[in-house]
C-alpha cells in the first residue's frame, strides 16, 4: 500500500515538475513566436508591393465576399491590393501573399508557408544562385526572390492563368520566351510538383480573382 | 457518416500514398528491428494497428475537449507521450487477464510500442489539417487515420519480411550482406510506393 | 576520458550506423545540410540535459516509475526546445515539422538514460550526452551532404559541382535508404581493409 502511495507521488511531482517548467517557457517565448509570424508577413508585404508606396491594413468583415483582412498600397494615383490566401497543395496547405493592381495583373506574390515535399514541392521558395559553394559562402548575399513567384509578376488574374509544362522551368528560360509566355498568361510548372503549382494557380485563380471584384464592386 | 468518400481518401491515402514507412519515414526502428520473420511481423504489425487505432481516439479526446479550449497545447508532446506509455500498459495488463491466448500473440511486442514513433506520429498528425478536406480531423477521421496508418506500417513490415525471409537464400555480396542489403531493398520498395504519389481523387 | 568518449561517440558506438538508433529523423530530415545539422542540435541538446537530470534524480525514483519519469524529463526538454525553436528558429522549425515533437521517441535518447545516465554520475552522463548527441549529428551531417549534393547539388543554397545535373530521387524517399546502405557499405570496406 505505501508502495503505491510512494509512486503516485513520485510520478506526479515530476508531472508537476516538469509542467511547470514548460508552461515557464512558453510565457517567455509565448510573445517571440507570435512576433515571429507577424514580421515575416509584414517584411513580405513590403516586397512584394511597389517601392515607396504607403501600405495600410485594412480589417474588413466577411460580408460581400470581402477578405477578413486586407492590405492596400497608394503610389500616386495608383493603388495596389494584398491578400493573404491559401491552398492546398500536395502535403500542406501553401499560404501565400499576392498583391495586385486594380486591373488584376498581379505585381508581387511571396510564399509564407508550406511543408511540401523536399526536393519537390518545397521548390515553390527555392532561390536560384549561380555562386559556387567555394566562392560563394563566405562572400557577401546576393538579394534575389524565388523564380517560382517572380514569374507570376505580370500575370493577369482575370483571365485563365495556363500552366506550362513542356518548355522547361522558369529560370532556365531566355528573354524572349519569358515574354512569349506572359502573352499567354502562363507560368511554368515545377518538375515533379505539378500539384503544388497547380494548388497556387488555382487558389490565385479563385479567390484572388474573388476578393478582388468584392473590393471594387464595394466601391473601395 | 455522410462522408464514406473521404473516409476511403484518407484510408488510401494512409496505406499506399503516405505510407508511413516508406514515404514519411516513421516507425524505422521496428520496421527493420522486426521484420526478420514472417510471423513476428504479423505479431508487431497486428499490436501497432491496436494501438495505433487505441491512441488517436484517446488523443483526439484530450487535445480537442481538455487542451484545446484551455489553451495549453504546449503540452501536446508531454501529454500524448504519457498517454500513450499509459495506454500501451492498460492493453498489456488487460489482453494478459482477459485474453491470455491474444497476449500470446501480441504481448512480446507491446512493450516495443511505446517508443515506436508510428503511434505518436499518428497522434500528431491529426490534431493537423486533414490533407483531403483541408479542415481539421473529425473524431471519426483520426480513427480511420490512425487504424489505416496502421495497416499502412504492417503492409510494408509484411511486404519486408516476406523479402527477407527469400534473401536469407540468397547470395549476397559481402559488402552488402546483413543490413545495407536490407536497405537497399527499402529503398527499392519505396521507390515503388513513389508511383502511388500522383493519386489524386478529389479534382 | 572526453577524448575516448567522442570516439566512442562518434565511432565505435556511432547511433545511426552501428547502433541503427534514431533511424526516423536521420532518414527523414537529411535532406539538407541545415535541416540535418538543426536535428542533430536539438537532439544533443535534449539528450545532455536529460542525461544530466537523470544521473542528477536517479536515487530518488523507484524502480517500478522509471521508464514513465524519464519519459516525462525527455518529453519536458523536447518541449522545451520546440518552444525555442518557433521563437528564433521559425524557418528550420518548418522544415523539421513533426520531427521535432518524435524526439521524444527517439531510441538513442532513452536508451542513454537507460543505459547509461541511470548508472553513472552527473559529469560522466553529461559528457556522454554530448559525445553521443555529436555522434548523432555528425552522422546526420554526412547523410545530408550525400543526399543534398546528389540530389540537388547545392549546399547551403549554393552549387556545388559544375555542370552536374542532380539526381531528385536522392532527395526522396528512397533516396533515404539508398544513401544509409552506401554509408553502411563504406564503412565495411574500409573495416575489412583494416583488418587484413
Amino acid at each position: 500500500m505505501t508502495d503505491i502511495i510512494k509512486l503516485t507521488v513520485v510520478l506526479t511531482l515530476t508531472g508537476v515538475v516538469a509542467a511547470l517548467l514548460i508552461a515557464f517557457t512558453n510565457s517567455k517565448t509565448e510573445a517571440k513566436i507570435r512576433d515571429q509570424a507577424i514580421q515575416a508577413q509584414t517584411s513580405a508585404l513590403e516586397s512584394i508591393m511597389t517601392p515607396g508606396a504607403t501600405i495600410t491594413e485594412v480589417v474588413g468583415t466577411t460580408e460581400n465576399g470581402l477578405p477578413p483582412q486586407y492590405w492596400t498600397g497608394v503610389n500616386g494615383s495608383d493603388t495596389s491590393y494584398a491578400f493573404k490566401t491559401g491552398s492546398f497543395g500536395y502535403s500542406s496547405t501553401i499560404v501565400y501573399l499576392v498583391c495586385v493592381s486594380s486591373d488584376g495583373t498581379i505585381q508581387g506574390m511571396s510564399i509564407l508557408e508550406q511543408n511540401e515535399t523536399p526536393g519537390l514541392g518545397t521548390r515553390v521558395q527555392e532561390i536560384i544562385s549561380n555562386k559556387y559553394l567555394w566562392n560563394g559562402l563566405f562572400s557577401k548575399k546576393e538579394e534575389s526572390s524565388p523564380w517560382f513567384t517572380e514569374q507570376f509578376k505580370g500575370v493577369n488574374i482575370f483571365k485563365p492563368v495556363t500552366i506550362e509544362k513542356s518548355s522547361g522551368e522558369w529560370h532556365k528560360m531566355d528573354k524572349e520566351s519569358r515574354e512569349k509566355l506572359l502573352q499567354n498568361n502562363g507560368v511554368t510548372a515545377i518538375t515533379g510538383a505539378t500539384i503544388s503549382t497547380r494548388a497556387v494557380v488555382s487558389g490565385i485563380e479563385s479567390q484572388a480573382k474573388k476578393y478582388l471584384n468584392a473590393i471594387k464592386g464595394n466601391g473601395l | 457518416m455522410g462522408n464514406i468518400a473521404g473516409l476511403i481518401g484518407i484510408s488510401i491515402g494512409a496505406v499506399l500514398i503516405n505510407n508511413f514507412v516508406l514515404s514519411r519515414f516513421i516507425g524505422l526502428c521496428p520496421f527493420f528491428g522486426v521484420s526478420k520473420k514472417l510471423s513476428s511481423a504479423t505479431g508487431m504489425g497486428m499490436a501497432v494497428i491496436f494501438v495505433m487505432g487505441l491512441a488517436s481516439s484517446f488523443t483526439w479526446l484530450i487535445n480537442s475537449f481538455i487542451l484545446q479550449p484551455y489553451h495549453v497545447e504546449y503540452l501536446q508532446t508531454i501529454v500524448f507521450i504519457l498517454v500513450i506509455a499509459a495506454l500501451v500498459q492498460l492493453v498489456e495488463m488487460a489482453l494478459q487477464k482477459y485474453s491470455p491466448s491474444l497476449y500470446e500473440a501480441l504481448g512480446i511486442y507491446l512493450p516495443l510500442i511505446t517508443t515506436n514513433c508510428a503511434v505518436l506520429g499518428v497522434a500528431i498528425i491529426n490534431t493537423g489539417l486533414n490533407q483531403f478536406t483541408g479542415a481539421p480531423f473529425t473524431f471519426i477521421e483520426s480513427v480511420v487515420n490512425g487504424i489505416m496508418s496502421g495497416i499502412g506500417f504492417m503492409f510494408a513490415l509484411i511486404l519486408m519480411a516476406g523479402i527477407r525471409e527469400k534473401l536469407e537464400l540468397a547470395d549476397v555480396p559481402e559488402l552488402l550482406d546483413g543490413l545495407p542489403i536490407v536497405f537497399i531493398t527499402a529503398g527499392l520498395m519505396a521507390l515503388a510506393f513513389l508511383g502511388f504519389s500522383g493519386l489524386n481523387f478529389f479534382s | 576520458m572526453i577524448k575516448e568518449n567522442l570516439k566512442r561517440g562518434i565511432f565505435s558506438e556511432n547511433p545511426i550506423f552501428v547502433l541503427l538508433l534514431g533511424l526516423c529523423p536521420s532518414l527523414a530530415v537529411s535532406t539538407s545540410l541545415v535541416n540535418g545539422i538543426g536535428m542533430g542540435l536539438a537532439a544533443t541538446f535534449v539528450l545532455t540535459c536529460s542525461n544530466v537530470i537523470i544521473s542528477m534524480i536517479k536515487r530518488l525514483i523507484p524502480d517500478k516509475v522509471r521508464i514513465p519519469c524519464y519519459i516525462v524529463v525527455i518529453a519536458t526538454f523536447v518541449t522545451i526546445v520546440q518552444l525555442l525553436m518557433k521563437a528564433y528558429l521559425p524557418a528550420l522549425d518548418k522544415q523539421l515539422g513533426i520531427f521535432v515533437p518524435l524526439i521524444v521517441v527517439n531510441c538513442i535518447i532513452l536508451g542513454r538514460a537507460e543505459a547509461y545516465a541511470s548508472k553513472n554520475n552527473v559529469f560522466k552522463s553529461f559528457i556522454d550526452g554530448i559525445a553521443i548527441g555529436l555522434g548523432f549529428t555528425v552522422s546526420l551531417s554526412v547523410l545530408s551532404i550525400i543526399r543534398e549534393v546528389l540530389g540537388s547539388n547545392k549546399l547551403f543554397g549554393l552549387k556545388v559541382i559544375p555542370s552536374f545535373n542532380p539526381m531528385a530521387v536522392f532527395i526522396l524517399a528512397p533516396g533515404g535508404f539508398f544513401t544509409i546502405a552506401l554509408v553502411m557499405m563504406l564503412i565495411r570496406y574500409y573495416s575489412n581493409r583494416k583488418k587484413v
